[in-house]
């Protein structure tokens, strides 16, 4: 069991891909340069390969007699948009495409693992940054149509005393939402990673 | 990896916002414009059909009532052309019943006329007949036989003549 820790710790240590040449020195951890870690490279792929599929898809898109192609992208996108737009209703519709684009970000992003990347959302960076966009992209919004006064007062609903705990929940929230997919992410891997242990005792010749 | 990077973190957001943009402009925006276009196509072919079929149903109503008109039309002359039979029936009629009536009247007066020219010659050949009766009576002046044989023969005399 030791060993499976062991190799669980190292699956989960992500690398630094390179350093960028920066150094600062007043920061001890970017004293010998800035290190980008293999979750943002794999981002950056995931991106490309995003981007290039959606490129290819949408390329010469009809009205009428449409290509099997095209009828894929847009069930596609219409399923996906379809399902966001149901979680949030008629009035969010301006943050549709947002949440589409993190709901596919995270799908292919936990599915990468099986093409021999690292799954980035394995990394706790990219679960707060993730978690940190989600809540900004709320607050804002409530901003946004409330009122920065009606949104303020929310945080003494329904009596002042409660404020501290209001404020408190903001944070929280972040936290319990990127410790979440961080956790649920965790928890796939080494269930996957047992299961990978326990199949050869069943299935010697596999 | 459970150790906190800022730059790594801020990489990730920026990251997001860039697939975000591209996927926009790449993917969401393409799609929602077809589908938006076709549902245009679809509402103006939907719409070019409602007008032909007012435009159909129009052409049928103008139809129907030209029809109605031509019924109507045909009905008024059929009705002149009898009231004219008619007329022209009376008329023939009464004319003809005039001529008979004419016919029957002159014919009447005829006979009426041949009548009072029948009785007139009559009564003058009575009178000439009484005259010479009377002549003869008062030549032979003889008996009540030959009254009564004198009357006899006057009577048939004016049996023969009527």
């Amino acid at each position: 069991m030791g060993d499976l820790a062991e190799r669980l710790m190292e699956e989960l240590e992500c690398e630094t891909v390179f350093t960028l040449p920066i150094r600062i020195p007043a920061i001890p951890q970017y004293a010998d340069g800035i290190p980008i870690y293999e979750s943002v490279v794999v981002t950056w792929i995931i991106m490309a390969v995003l981007i290039l599929v959606s490129v290819l898809l949408t390329r010469n898109m009809r009205i009428d007699h449409i290509s099997k192609r095209q009828a894929l992208v847009e069930l596609l996108v219409t399923k996906l948009t379809g399902l966001v737009e149901g979680m949030i209703g008629e009035r969010g519709k301006s943050y549709v495409p947002w949440l589409t684009t993190v709901l596919l970000y995270i799908g292919v992003a936990n599915m990468f693992g099986l093409f021999g990347f690292k799954s980035p959302t394995k990394d706790l960076n990219v679960t707060i940054a993730l978690a940190a966009m989600s809540i900004i992209l709320v607050e804002a919004a409530g901003i946004y149509h409330l009122g920065i006064r009606k949104w303020l007062h929310k945080f003494i609903e329904p009596v002042p005393v409660v404020a501290p705990i209001n404020l408190m929940e903001l944070v929280t929230r972040l936290l319990s939402l990127c410790m979440r997919l961080f956790g649920n992410v965790l928890g796939a891997f080494v269930i996957m990673e047992m299961i990978k242990i326990v199949v050869p005792v069943i299935l010697p010749a596999v | 990896m459970l150790k906190i990077d800022p730059v790594n973190l801020i990489c990730t957001v920026v990251n997001l916002l860039v697939l975000f943009v591209a996927l926009r402009v790449f993917l969401f925006k393409p799609v929602q414009k077809i589908i938006a276009d076709r549902q245009a196509e679809a509402d103006r072919q939907l719409a070019e059909a409602a007008a032909k079929q007012t435009e159909a149903e129009t052409l049928r109503d103008q139809y129907s009532e030209s029809l109605a008109q031509a019924e109507e039309e045909k009905r008024q002359m059929l009705k002149a052309a009898r009231e004219d039979a008619d007329a022209q029936y009376q008329r023939i009629v009464g004319e003809a019943k005039d001529k008979a009536r004419q016919i029957e009247e002159k014919a009447v007066a005829d006979a009426h006329a041949q009548k009072d020219q029948i009785l007139k010659n009559t009564q003058q050949e009575i009178g000439d007949m009484v005259v010479d009766a009377v002549h003869k009576i008062a030549a032979t002046q003889k008996n009540a036989e030959t009254d009564k044989s004198l009357y006899e023969a006057f009577l048939i005399k004016a049996g023969e003549k009527q």
